[in-house]
């Protein structure tokens, strides 16, 4: 079954460069972040620090527009062009497919992630030791950040024929699920709504990567980001299976 | 070999697009699925190949039911959709090759098939185009490469000669002919003379529910004591003279089919043998003052026949 995985994840990777997505993806994903990583926001000279913490806080927002961007025709685009009977009509189970897929924007997500690390490397030959274990926990963060918001524009894909909504539906939820976490310290919370409060801050994707962002791996910040991706699979298997039955 | 027994589909809203069809298509039969748009003969096919379950009833594929055993059937069938949906960034032999691995062909066989179903499709040509750039015709033929690529028993085609131009059907044809020989092959179509030119045997959906379920011979040996009447008549309004022309007694259906010359407008109405429609036709005429040009008695063929059973249909949604 490996095999079949393997054809739809060659298939799915050779559609993205393919349409050029993927080129579009790389060279913005390379140019903005690192843009506003050195030249905004104090920058990374003024910090006179060498460390990447400025470029991965920013990063659950630089998602928001990307990862969208990248899978919003993960399911959409084979429902708008009736692909999506050739590909379920082929002996392979709707979770063979969702793994194939996923698989394949997250090589992309990852890919770009890694250009990335010019950064340190060329930091560390020029100007100054960069802490690596750090550095690791972040990209791996990094990559589980990824996989939550990949699993969400998935299942929100799944839900529409229109590539235009798949993206607004998904950048919606994602700004909503990132900065909800940011409401408790900008609005004043009642004793009595602590217990809300504690929501918000727990259900936050940004709030869970702040420690990564630190470079620190905490336990419960990986269960969150695998249960979250587990919770949005299981909802993208339903609403596949959903044309089964309807 | 496919066993269809008792099947409801229901959609969301509405009445079921296929109720209580029961049939069976045994191995290497070709078998036409006939009925206007939104017949159900889509629903049906999908269902057979585990795109979707029945709402009741079940489906067996080699004695496996498509609910339980799906990837065991899907491993079985090759399915074509009604548009011929396909990956139109890919170019004929990547998609070639994809469907081939994700059915699991090995490497070689894969190479070696994709060879044999290029010369078998004609496909040379445009092997290493993008399927975007191709026209229907090639489409086509890509579609058909790709269902057939590795060897499936069953063929499930969806309006296979849908868009193509007559040249096309024919080649089309010609392929479906010989691969009758060795497959099991069930194919949807509205055109009737598609089902006269490959299958044995004939389905006809009507708002889906079986109507007719025959060889092509027994059902023209049935309907045999059915005739048309082809008659002109010469009036002054066509309105008129459609809407007076159904109180006419003793015919299934009358139809409107072209107008000669100025007031005479010719129609085509199918009744029984023993019908008394010629002598109410011609009293009625009569009494309204219009002439009778013409009148000619002839044998149902396919055509009507299938009016008879099928009639018109809605769009399907």
């Amino acid at each position: 079954m490996f095999n079949r995985i393997l054809a739809i994840y060659k298939k799915e990777v050779g559609s993205f460069f393919n349409s050029s997505i993927a080129y579009v993806f790389l060279i913005l994903f390379i140019l903005v972040p690192n843009v506003m990583f050195f030249y905004f926001f104090g920058g990374i000279f003024k910090e006179d620090l060498a460390s990447m913490r400025r470029f991965f806080t920013m990063l659950p927002y630089v998602f928001i527009i990307f990862i969208p961007g990248l899978t919003m025709g993960s399911w959409a685009k084979e429902k708008n062009g009736g692909t999506i009977e050739l590909l379920f009509t082929f002996p392979v189970s709707d979770w063979h497919v969702l793994i194939g897929k996923f698989l394949a924007s997250l090589t992309l997500v990852i890919t770009a992630l890694l250009s990335t690390l010019f950064i340190p490397i060329l930091t560390q030959i020029f100007l100054g030791d960069f802490d690596w274990g750090q550095i690791f926990a972040q990209y791996f963060g990094a990559i589980l950040l990824a996989c939550a918001y990949i699993s969400i524009t998935f299942f929100l894909s799944s839900l529409t024929m229109e590539l235009i909504d798949a993206f607004l539906l998904s950048g919606s939820l994602l700004l909503v699920l990132t900065v909800v976490g940011y409401l408790p310290s900008a609005v004043q919370f009642p004793l009595w709504l602590d217990w809300a409060k504690q929501i918000f801050i727990n259900v936050s994707l940004a709030t869970h990567f702040t420690n990564f962002s630190k470079g620190v791996i905490d336990s419960r910040d990986v269960l969150f980001y695998l249960g979250f991706t587990a919770i949005f699979f299981y909802l993208n298997l339903r609403s596949l299976e959903s044309r089964k039955w309807s | 070999m496919i066993s269809v027994k008792n099947v409801v589909k229901s959609y969301d809203k509405g009445e079921p697009a296929v109720k209580s069809v029961s049939f069976e298509v045994n191995k290497g039969e070709i078998v036409g699925l006939l009925g206007p748009n939104g017949a159900g003969k889509t629903t049906l096919m999908k269902m057979i190949t585990c795109y979707m379950h029945p709402t009741s009833g079940e489906i067996l594929v080699d004695g496996k039911n498509t609910v339980d055993e799906s990837l065991h059937i899907k491993n079985l069938i090759g399915y074509l959709p009604e548009h011929t949906p396909q990956y139109e960034d890919m170019t004929v032999y990547e998609y070639l090759y994809f469907t081939a691995e994700v059915r699991g062909m090995d490497k070689k066989s894969i190479t070696e098939s994709i060879q044999k179903m290029v010369k078998l499709s004609s496909l040379e040509k445009v092997v290493s185009k993008k399927i975007g750039q191709l026209s229907k015709g090639f489409r086509k033929r890509v579609g058909l490469a790709s269902v057939l690529i590795h060897d499936p028993k069953i063929l499930i085609l969806d309006e296979p000669t849908s868009g193509l131009d007559p040249n096309q059907i024919i080649t089309f044809r010609k392929i479906l002919r010989r691969l009758s020989e060795k497959k099991t092959i069930i194919l949807s179509t509205h055109i009737l003379s598609e089902i006269e030119a490959i299958c044995e045997r004939v389905i006809v959906i009507k708002s889906g529910t079986i109507v007719a379920d025959d060889t092509i011979q027994n059902l023209v040996k049935k309907f045999s004591d059915e005739q048309y009447i082809d008659f002109s008549i010469e009036a002054t309004n066509l309105l008129e003279v459609e809407q007076e022309l159904s109180k006419v007694k003793g015919a299934w259906k009358v139809e409107f089919e072209k107008k000669d010359s100025k007031n005479n407008f010719k129609f085509k109405a199918l009744i029984s043998k023993n019908s008394d429609f010629e002598n109410n036709l011609k009293s009625f005429v009569q009494s309204k003052n219009w002439n009778l040009t013409s009148f000619e008695r002839n044998n149902a063929n396919l055509e009507e026949i299938f009016l008879k059973l099928a009639g018109e249909e809605e769009e399907s949604v």
